[in-house]
């Protein structure tokens, strides 16, 4: 890869995986760390990584350096107690702060598999490269994720009705 | 595929995931909008798609951004002028010889057949370039040394202890005789009288000199250094200087016939060496 091809790995792909990690950390300061330390591991393997698999490969980082970040926090606080809910003021709907609740709610894996397919579109082959899941295991957690959030969904709008 | 309370969430799952087929979907499709309960568990469903918020950007995404080696791009014109000036270059140096050079071929052949105590060193007076042969016929080893005027005196100085000079001048157009004058040598060069050195003689010196102490000419990549800074220059410069000559007493005849019924133009151009014509008929027919 080259600088050039680096640098067009910054532009496309940073939003991406800052938003991902935002999504599932609620943190925006340790999203922009993690978003920081990927290209810092891009830039130093950069001899090794292609362009076509790039993309995958920051995610992987990012995802991975995001699991070391929940477990770090697991041992000292409850993660959904330490909300930075910079997160949350992003939403801009009914309808889409109900999912949102609903994503904050959901476990690590499952969120992470729901907003790397829904986020980014990534396939199911590409999520399990990016997490170390099987493509089915992919899928159901997917499946696992939707039905939850459906749910979560209803009940809040049978409660306004 | 028929939905039913008990596998409608995973057939739903798959239409909204695009694990269908388009024939499966329309069936699907179908029974969803013709029941009440499918129809709202669909719009379920397809609320739990994630839509990523464009507001949510990373703002460091300057930091992250590593200097770029550009290679400056020479304009295309100016690429196009020295690529022209190159090829001018290029074919102006490789311009076939003039018989200037091979006379110090033929001389060069010359000298070599002369006896094992004898070289004849030749010099062009008219572009100072100097060229010597060297060759010792009783061990057959060779030596060429190409090299300026003070370059080859140089050598010559630290080369040859002894050395005793005879000078004679060949005139330019007898120097394809001289592999015969030298083979006779100084017989042969007695018989020639020494005129007047003019600009398109050639300076011939039968050099006496102590074969034992000879030593092989420069390398390769000295002589080819010398050969090109002057001899190239030289060309250059005489080949310049003949088409010059060449393009020289230009004279230009303009011809016109306009009670033609397609009236034409015929330029003529005509130098000491060069004619071109040129016919133009820029009307159309009258007809």
């Amino acid at each position: 890869m080259t600088t050039h091809e680096y640098n067009t790995c910054v532009k496309q792909y940073s939003d991406g995986i800052f938003r991902f990690i935002v999504k599932n950390l609620r943190d925006e300061f340790e999203a922009e760390n993690i978003v920081q330390n990927t290209f810092e591991k891009l830039w130093v393997r950069i001899d090794q990584v292609e362009m076509k698999t790039a993309k995958a490969y920051l995610f992987k980082i990012a995802y991975n350096n995001m699991i070391d970040v929940i477990r770090k926090n697991k041992n000292h606080t409850d993660l959904t107690s330490a909300v930075h809910v910079a997160s949350d003021n992003y939403e801009y709907n009914n309808l889409l702060e109900y999912v949102s609740l609903a994503v904050n709610e959901l476990p690590a894996k499952q969120k992470s598999v729901l907003t790397l397919r829904d986020y980014e579109g990534h396939d199911y082959k590409s999520i399990g490269d990016i997490t170390g899941m099987s493509e089915s295991q992919v899928k159901i957690n997917i499946f696992r994720a939707r039905k939850y959030i459906k749910a979560y969904i209803n009940k809040l709008e049978l409660m306004t009705l | 595929m028929i939905l039913d309370k008990d596998n409608y969430e995973l057939i739903m799952f798959d239409l909204l995931e695009g694990n269908l087929s388009e024939a499966e979907e329309l069936l699907v499709m179908d029974q969803i909008e013709g029941d009440e309960f499918f129809f709202r568990e669909w719009k379920l469903f397809k609320a739990t798609v994630l839509v990523p918020s464009s507001t949510i950007v990373f703002s460091g995404k300057a930091s992250l951004y590593k200097e770029e080696k550009t290679v400056a791009m020479m304009p295309k014109r100016w690429a196009a002028i020295a690529a022209s000036v190159c090829i001018l270059a290029a074919v102006l140096i490789s311009w076939p010889r003039q018989e200037r050079e091979m006379v110090q071929v033929i001389t060069a052949v010359a000298e070599l057949k002369s006896d094992s105590n004898q070289v004849v060193q030749v010099e062009t007076q008219k572009n100072s370039a100097f060229e010597t042969e060297i060759n010792e016929n009783r061990s057959g080893s060779r030596g060429i040394h190409k090299a300026n005027q003070k370059g080859a005196e140089l050598g010559v100085k630290q080369v040859f202890n002894s050395i005793e000079l005879e000078q004679i001048v060949i005139p330019y157009e007898n120097m394809k005789d001289v592999e015969v004058l030298v083979q006779n040598k100084p017989d042969i060069i007695q018989a020639f009288p020494v005129p007047k050195l003019a600009e398109n003689q050639l300076l011939v010196q039968r050099t006496n000199i102590n074969t034992q102490e000879l030593k092989l000419a420069p390398t390769r990549k000295e002589r080819a250094m010398t050969s090109f800074r002057i001899k190239e220059l030289i060309r250059l410069k005489n080949n310049i200087s003949d088409i010059l000559v060449m393009a020289s007493n230009p004279k230009l005849n303009i011809n016109t016939d306009f009670k033609n019924n397609r009236p034409s133009i015929q330029l003529e151009l005509e130098t000491k060496g060069y004619q071109a014509i040129a016919s133009l008929e820029p009307f159309k027919n009258r007809n």
